[in-house]
């Protein structure tokens, strides 16, 4: 018995661990090796040298780039979390709003897995010269001249990054929240303190783990991001991920590259710990100041002992803002809030889809006729057609292989104990946490040195290796309410382990799977960066063509395309939403 | 002066009226227990005198001045929640000092309330446990502490013990008292349980509906029940619908069927013919041999349904002419004799345990 646990337990663990390892490990160690290898010309050295790192460390612009993109990703990561709090705190605790949580985080989801590059793209119309905010303010004759600082700028880069990366923060606080008993909040009410300290000290310290996680992601992939400075940043918006991307293209300084994402991820991780010991510094500071007692001129000590209580004495200072507060706490402040937040996330997409209907050429106020020209172009351009069935064909192909191995590792997790259990989920599940940046040019680096030839055959595995860890965390959410007392009941009746899988547990689960399919299908049809750097000549899919259109000047079609794209992520995570309710825990 | 006055508080949660224009007031330093089934409105009531909701109408007043308006955490009022609400992430001593620290006390203050409190729950070195680290009267104890350091007017106890098992509640319970007999503070407890409030309070509201029910004293409300949810409420009872066939001064004479059970008549006046319901205890009645001599105001002919040993205690219920059912409760002592379903006796009980219950 316990050696046939034991084959199971492998064949259901190996795939997964194996393709981690192979696909995701291996090349990480490989852009490594390239760093301490010379390029000269086109050929690669393999011989071991330092020159990439003293090269890459000696040019001021690099580490102007670095610093710049840091204090970026940090400004990023920070406003996003200020944003993402209250609207989780609000969907947590205020019972109006928690009534329609679930189709917030549905929302969430949405606005998570819908193209990343059109959205990129929604901005630049709404932010350019022409864009509806100038126009807007100049028809309002607010202003004259359009605002140039709106586009091509560090402004429109904050603003594009914290539009992109607030679902991903949002989630994890959010679900961290979930966890805090509503009660502890009255109890911290109960005993004086106002919302404002009792966010301080109960909310924030109980969701702490929620906080990080959901700064780590966006300041990791906002630090890392480089579609959204190239098509957004102008000069000044520029960030080091272009510089990274454009070294493994055009410039063709494949070692130089690697050494400065070295450099780059030790940077990020010297960042990280700062920003750790900063909090740790103030919590330290907290203390010592409850030490030092700078509060003893306020109150004496010898009045506490009479038999007075502390909060009265407050309450009767401040009486006459007490009805003022009384009726300010009736406006429903979060409702509002949402609102507003939801028409950030969505107004962008939206916009496009207004657009792609404009019979005018550009996608600019004041709209000059309804038109379905645009639709009629591009279904019947053989470009789009092509990429249209190679972004199918992979999307197809992943969530199937996906599918397979992550259920698998699912199953395994959950089943089984075995040793490094922690670091085999982890290894598991880091590749979501990775920019696709880095994951794009190590797999370049690893398929170029293995001599493996570019094709969407490489695609494939490049998008299996993010795709796998979605599938498996939504097959283990679902698997986490599984009672297996239900198989062992099936096996006392008469069923064998196939057939207790098949007509048991298969059913119950089945919806977690799907669901995690349908995720995996909507992230590779979806994906840009990975496929950027591993589809090799000739070959193109949508979001490819989208950005090879951005570059070259936009097109009216441009508006068609995007819009087709994200109602069918729409319709794809709508579908997944609908069969199991998703569980994506970051 | 009152500590609370609660005016024509109402509050409704969408159609269902929790609380129904409740007025009541609360003397300075009593133990007062708000009794009720589950849904009746009394932890709403807590909630609302603490602040943590918002009556939709209605006053209430704390140490006389308005309070309908002040937030919770201006309110000189703490409550001991029913799951302790103990904050995870801090110690014993953070949790017990977070009220003062938030009013900004001078710390070496806050190190001293903070041990005289653990000294009062009689948790002395616990300061650095973690609420992990406590078993559920511990954290109750706690909770208690971090509620009373501050010292308010009121402490507001939403079902406190609910949680615990009964050894420990029966002996928090004594301790509760004690430490409320200590401060001299307004003590309002929320329970289901009514033993818990007969043994608690100096008052009893009993509540139905977001109504009161009957305000009084352990002993008025469990000896003179003014209704017959109070008289169902508290203590197990018989209650008994019988007519009045003939009144005096002093015997009221009543019918049930074909038998005739005799009271003392209260102050009211009854006429022949008016219906009334009456509550006899099942330990004021005696169960016995047919045969037996012994001589009670009142004697029925029972037969035995159902004999149930409780340990101190034999539970019977009998039928009177196979349809008015009787609980009896009769003290035992091993070796006594134990009728037996189908077993004939006699059930006897003097007039004086028989209550009128109006309504």
């Amino acid at each position: 018995m316990q050696k046939r646990n034991l084959k199971s337990l492998g064949f259901l663990l190996a795939p997964s661990v194996f393709y981690m390892v192979v696909f995701f490990l291996a090349p990480m160690i490989i852009l490594i090796l390239y760093s301490f290898w010379r390029t000269e010309g086109f050929e690669i050295i393999k011989t071991f040298s330092i020159s990439n790192y003293s090269r890459v460390l000696s040019e001021k612009i690099n580490w102007i780039l670095i610093y710049r993109s840091i204090l970026m990703g940090l400004l990023v990561s920070f406003i996003t979390l200020l944003l993402s709090f209250p609207a989780a705190y609000g969907l947590t605790f205020n019972p109006r709003l928690n009534r329609y949580k679930d189709y917030f985080l549905f929302m969430i989801l949405i606005a998570m897995f819908s193209s990343y590059l059109i959205r990129v793209y929604a901005w630049r119309t709404i932010l350019g010269d022409f864009g509806i905010i100038n126009q807007f303010l100049i028809a309002t004759r607010i202003i004259k001249e359009p605002l140039e600082f709106l586009l091509y700028s560090r402004t429109a880069v904050v603003i594009a990054l914290v539009h992109i990366l607030t679902p991903f923060t949002i989630l994890p606080v959010y679900s961290s929240m979930q966890n805090i008993n509503p009660e502890l909040l009255r109890a911290s009410r109960d005993l004086g303190a106002n919302s404002l300290k009792t966010t301080l000290k109960i909310v924030m310290p109980l969701c702490r783990s929620g906080l990080i996680s959901g700064f780590i992601f966006s300041f990791i992939l906002a630090t890392g991001d480089y579609v959204i400075p190239a098509l957004l940043g102008g000069k000044s918006g520029l960030m080091i991920g272009k510089l990274i991307s454009d070294m493994f293209g055009t410039l063709y300084d494949w070692g130089g590259g690697a050494a400065l994402t070295v450099v780059l991820i030790i940077c990020l991780f010297a960042a990280f710990f700062a920003v750790i010991f900063l909090f740790k510094f103030f919590a330290m500071f907290e203390k010592l100041g409850r030490k030092l007692n700078r509060r003893d001129l306020r109150i004496q000590p010898s009045k506490i002992q009479d038999k007075e209580n502390y909060k009265l004495k407050a309450g009767k200072k401040i009486h006459p803002w007490n009805s003022f507060l009384y009726y300010l706490k009736k406006i429903p402040g979060f409702e509002i809030y949402t609102i507003i937040f939801l028409i950030y996330m969505f107004a962008p997409a939206l916009i496009i889809i207004f657009f792609s209907f404009n019979a005018g050429r550009a996608p600019t106020l004041p709209v000059t006729g309804f038109t379905l020209n645009w639709y009629k172009t591009i279904l019947t351009d053989s470009n789009f057609q092509l990429a249209i069935r190679n972004s199918l064909i992979i999307a197809v192909l992943v969530s199937i292989g996906a599918g397979i191995i992550g259920t698998a590792a699912a199953f395994a997790f959950k089943r089984f104990e075995f040793k490094f259990k922690n670091t085999a989920h982890y290894l598991l599940i880091f590749p979501i946490t990775i920019p696709g940046l880095l994951l794009g040019i190590s797999l370049l680096s690893f398929f170029v040195l293995l001599k493996i030839p570019l094709n969407l055959g490489t695609v494939i595995l490049g998008h299996l290796v993010f795709t796998i860890p979605f599938v498996y965390l939504n097959v283990g959410a679902s698997l986490e309410n599984f009672n297996e007392t239900i198989e062992e009941a099936a096996r006392d009746l008469g069923a064998n382990s196939f057939k207790v899988f098949l007509k048991i547990t298969l059913p119950i689960i089945k919806s977690g799977i799907i669901g995690g399919m349908l995720i995996a299908f909507a992230l590779s049809f979806d994906e840009f960066i990975v496929t950027f750097f591993i589809i090799g000549g000739g070959q193109n899919t949508v979001p490819m063509l989208i950005f090879s259109m951005l570059r070259r000047g936009i097109k009216p079609t441009i508006n068609a395309i995007s819009s087709l794209v994200l109602i069918a992520s729409f319709i794809f995570i709508s579908i997944a939403n609908r069969v199991t309710r998703l569980k994506v825990r970051l | 002066m009152y500590s609370v006055e609660l005016k024509n508080i109402c509050k409704s949660f969408g159609k269902v009226k929790a609380v129904d224009n409740f007025s009541l007031d609360i003397f300075d330093g009593e133990f007062l227990s708000l009794l009720g089934p589950s849904g009746c409105g009394k932890s709403t009531l807590l909630r609302i005198i603490s602040g943590l909701e918002n009556a939709d109408n209605g006053a209430i007043y704390i140490d006389g001045s308005d309070m309908t308006r002040v937030p919770a955490h201006k309110r000189p009022v703490n409550m001991v929640f029913q799951s302790y609400s103990l904050f995870p992430h801090m110690n014993v001593f953070d949790n017990i000092a977070f009220g003062p620290r938030i009013a900004g006390i001078y710390e070496s203050t806050v190190k001293a309330e903070v041990s005289r409190m653990l000294e009062l729950v009689g948790l002395e070195g616990f300061e650095n446990r973690t609420s992990e680290q406590l078993s559920g009267g511990q954290k109750q104890r706690i909770a208690v502490a971090r509620a009373l350091i501050n010292k308010p007017r009121v402490l507001l106890l939403d079902e406190p013990l609910g949680a615990l098992d009964l050894q420990i509640r029966k002996q928090m319970q004594l301790e509760l008292r004690k430490i409320h007999k200590e401060t001299q503070s307004t003590f309002i407890y929320v329970t289901h349980d009514q033993e818990e409030a007969l043994v608690m309070s100096d008052r009893i509201v009993i509540m139905t509906n977001g109504r009161i029910c009957q305000i009084g004293s352990p002993r008025e409300i469990y000896n003179n029940p003014e209704n017959s949810f109070s008289a169902g409420f508290i203590g197990e009872t018989n209650l008994l619908n019988v007519r009045v066939a003939k009144a005096d001064k002093e015997n009221l004479i009543m019918e049930i069927g074909k038998e005739r059970i005799t009271a003392i008549p209260g102050e009211q006046k009854y006429a022949p013919g008016d219906s009334l319901l009456i509550s006899i205890r099942p330990e004021y009645i005696d169960i016995y041999d047919t045969a037996d001599t012994r001589k009670h105001d009142n004697e029925l002919i029972a037969v035995v349904e159902t004999a149930i040993f409780l340990g101190p205690d034999i539970k019977y219920e009998a039928l009177v002419q196979g349809v008015i059912k009787i609980n009896i409760r009769k003290g035992y002592i091993e070796g006594d004799f134990i009728f037996s379903p189908g077993d004939t006796v006699k059930l006897g009980w003097n007039k004086k345990g028989i209550v009128l219950v109006r309504g």
